[in-house]
């Protein structure tokens, strides 16, 4: 009778239990399928409960058969739960051919005496059945059914994500200890002659609720082990409470205790369980709610000082767009006008109101853009400083920039800057340029031509000493013209005209045909050159008439500032990465004071004035220059009186 | 020496010493060599008379530049395909690039070459 009462109190908890858990899990997401699955599954094991408690108050065959009957319907349930929980599929037949199955069985278990045939009043606890025939085939059904349901989730494990794993392992961690209670009561205790348990196995079915509802609520889930772990001390404590409230209420009355302890422990186990789970799904919900709620408060205002910080950065991109010099059209990603600046629009005449997310087509309603929308509308590829000219005085140069985002296209930046007064300057200085190279050339000219032909004998033999005026009034032209031409080449690097046009140059090649041409002079000086090439020598990528300037005038500094009968040594060497460039004299070397002026323009040192007053200082500051614009170093070393080397290199890449 | 004989050139050049000392070079040489002193002249000439071999075409010239002569021949009809060499002392890279796009064979630099010189080129020309 006592155990009859504990065990109707230990199934009234499991039942409550198992109800509010069930129904919390479903109504937490009524349209999830694992959820509603769990409702079948967690609802038949309430229902269990529930047939488990008429069954001890009524003790009649109808209630044991419904007990059957309602464990095979929850062995169905187990399997729709399992599957949706391991998130396979298995095909509607299978599972319509199961239900059937299932039904069938708990009809034949309520209506007929097939396989349970009655209950027999046991003595004293608990009672007896007789089976009927078919409780052996019944019985293999059920294990084969219950074992499905352990081994598909095991299968997928491995596979699972970690959610899905996680919930996987608490369902048979569930499963397990529901086992290990059956087994206890049903096979352990009775070896040691305790028989009244045989029914606290639906309170059991707290455990598979209790994890599976736990796991499918929760999913930054605990390690299974320590959650284990925890319950296992819940409820060691509360039996430990019990024990010695125990020890002092029935000290001396060792066969009260005897009888008592055992359901006592029972009671306190599944209060604890209870208790434990019912805490964690809903309280330490509660708590992460909590800790959601100020997670999210903080995330908020992470987001609000973003957005401030956003919008600022926004502001001043837009400051700097609209006050931008130059014009800007931007272009979203289907090339429709996003944004035009101020600039743009005095520049153009246009007005952004009417044009924003219109086609740049529709700027042609306004005439002063005709010409830019004509260039753009032959697509927005390689537009790069392309003139266009409004009108004589009105230049823009037109650039269309792709954005780009992390390889995702955004748009356009189309880019209009006025280079109306550069233009303007460009020409006035061309313009002189041009006069004062017919100005100054047209009398070197004739010059250059009638002492030419008088040297000739076109107007007769002349005689020695004619011959050397001529002669020397000849060579002082030629200095004068390279002195203008230099003056010339200088204007034009100053105005950005000394345009380099690049091709393979073989430098070795280049140095002969420069030297070729100063045969006479070294001549003339006695000069002995030693040129020193290397076998290989890749081709190099210069503008070979700016570089035969340069050469030009490091082998003129070299054979003026040499003295009679002097030395120069050409060297060309390959360094791997680039070609260097000597030219070593042994003249009169520069001046250490003045070294750090030597590439100046129109700087001469005080030696070279005295050996040439006539000299112009343009070369090196023009040789340097050259140099400069091919990626390429000039430098020098120089000793008084010892002579000098000039070194420059040229990237062969 | 270049052998110019049979050869009809015009010589454009408002420089009178200039002009005489080409002139002869070119004359030693055998050609047939016809004067104009402006751009206006040399348009004239080249209208009146039958297509040259070669005209040498200053560009700073009185009435009109050498450019402006250019355009005219090419301009021309019958007269259009006439060989062309500019012989200036411009030489600046867009003056070279307009005699070039206007269809001058080649754009030679007076101060910097002798006549000698010139009258290789011209012969160069005359070849191909």
């Amino acid at each position: 009778m006592l155990a009859d009462i504990i065990t109707i109190i230990l199934i009234a908890i499991a039942g409550a239990t198992n109800l509010a858990l069930t129904i919390y899990v479903y109504t937490r997401n009524t349209k999830a399928r694992l959820n509603r699955n769990f409702l079948y599954f967690g609802g038949s094991l309430v229902l269990w409960c529930l047939v488990n408690l008429l069954l001890l108050v009524f003790k009649d065959t109808f209630f044991i058969r419904l007990t059957y009957s309602v464990g095979t319907l929850f062995s169905l349930a187990s399997i729709y739960f399992v599957i949706t929980l391991s998130g396979i599929t298995v095909k509607k037949w299978i599972l319509r051919l199961l239900s059937v199955v299932c039904f069938f069985w708990s009809i034949i278990i309520l209506f007929t005496p097939l396989v349970l045939n009655q209950l027999v009043r046991s003595v004293g606890f608990g009672w007896a059945t007789v089976d009927g025939p078919l409780m052996l085939i019944w019985e293999i059904y059920i294990l084969l059914m219950i074992l499905t349901s352990i081994i598909i989730p095991l299968t997928v494990l491995k596979k699972s994500s970690d959610i899905r794993k996680k919930q996987i392992q608490y369902y048979i961690t569930g499963e397990g200890l529901f086992a290990l209670w059956v087994i206890i009561v049903f096979l352990i205790l009775p070896l040691f002659g305790i028989n009244q348990f045989n029914n606290l196995d639906s309170p059991a079915t707290l455990f598979l609720v209790g994890f599976t509802s736990y796991s499918i609520v929760k999913y930054n889930l605990l390690g299974i082990k320590s959650l284990f772990f925890q319950a296992l001390m819940y409820a060691l404590v509360i039996i430990g409470i019990i024990s010695v409230l125990l020890l002092l209420m029935f000290i001396g009355s060792s066969l009260l205790a005897n009888k008592l302890i055992w359901p006592l422990y029972l009671i306190a186990i599944i209060v604890a369980i209870a208790l434990f789970i019912i805490g964690r799904v809903f309280f330490i919900e509660k708590r992460d709610l909590e800790k959601t709620k100020i997670n999210l408060t903080g995330l908020l205002e992470q987001s609000e000082k973003n957005r401030t910080e956003i919008e600022t950065e926004r502001d001043r991109t837009l400051t700097i767009i609209n006050s931008f010099a130059d014009g800007l059209i931007i272009l979203n990603e289907k090339d429709k006008i996003f944004s035009i600046n101020p600039q743009a629009e005095k520049m153009l005449g246009l007005k952004a109101g009417k044009l924003i997310n219109k086609t740049i087509y529709s700027m042609s309603d306004f005439i002063n853009a005709v010409p830019i929308v004509s260039v753009l509308n032959d697509g927005l590829n390689n537009i790069y400083n392309k003139e266009i000219i409004l009108s004589k005085d009105v230049i823009y140069e037109l650039s269309v920039i792709p954005l780009k985002l992390t390889k995702k296209d955004i748009g356009h930046l189309v880019v209009l800057h006025d280079v109306s007064r550069e233009k303007i300057v460009d020409r006035t200085k061309s313009e002189f340029v041009s006069l004062a190279a017919h100005q100054l050339r047209t009398p070197l000219s004739i010059m250059n031509w009638s002492m030419s032909m008088l040297k000739k004998g076109d107007f007769g033999k002349l005689n020695k000493d004619q011959k050397e005026v001529i002669d020397r009034a000849f060579e002082t032209n030629e200095s004068m013209v390279s002195m203008v031409n230099n003056l010339l080449n200088i204007t034009r690097i100053e105005e950005g005209k000394y345009i380099y046009e690049t091709s393979l140059v073989d430098m070795k090649e280049l140095i002969n045909s420069v030297l070729n041409n100063y045969q006479h002079l070294i001549k003339n000086k006695k000069i002995i050159i030693e040129y020193k090439e290397p076998k290989d020598l890749p081709k190099i990528q210069v503008d070979s008439e700016k570089i035969k300037i340069a050469i030009q005038n490091l082998i003129d500094n070299a054979i003026k500032y040499s003295h009679i009968g002097g030395k120069i040594i050409i060297t060309l060497k390959n360094n791997g990465k680039n070609i260097e460039f000597i030219m070593q004299d042994f003249g009169i070397g520069i001046p250490k004071d003045q070294s750090s002026s030597i590439f100046n323009k129109f700087f001469r040192s005080d030696n070279a004035k005295k050996v040439d007053p006539n000299g112009t200082g343009i070369g090196l500051f023009l040789t340097e220059n050259i140099i400069n614009a091919h990626r390429g170093i000039i430098w020098f070393e120089s000793e008084e009186e010892k002579g000098t080397s000039f070194h420059f290199s040229l990237p062969i890449k | 020496m270049a052998d110019f004989s049979g050869k009809r050139i015009l010589l454009v050049e408002d420089d009178i010493l200039l002009s005489k000392l080409m002139s002869k070079k070119l004359i030693e040489n055998k050609a047939d060599v016809t004067l104009a002193i402006d751009g206006q002249e040399a348009v004239d000439k080249i209208k009146e008379n039958p297509k040259f071999d070669l005209v040498l075409l200053d560009i700073m010239l009185p009435k009109m530049d050498g450019f402006q002569v250019l355009e005219n021949i090419r301009a021309d009809k019958d007269k259009k395909d006439t060989a062309v060499v500019i012989l200036s002392n411009l030489g600046q890279k867009n003056d070279v690039e307009k005699g070039v796009s206007l269809g001058a064979k080649k754009f030679l630099v007076k101060a910097i070459l002798s006549p000698d010189e010139i009258i290789e080129e011209v012969d160069a020309i005359i070849k191909k």
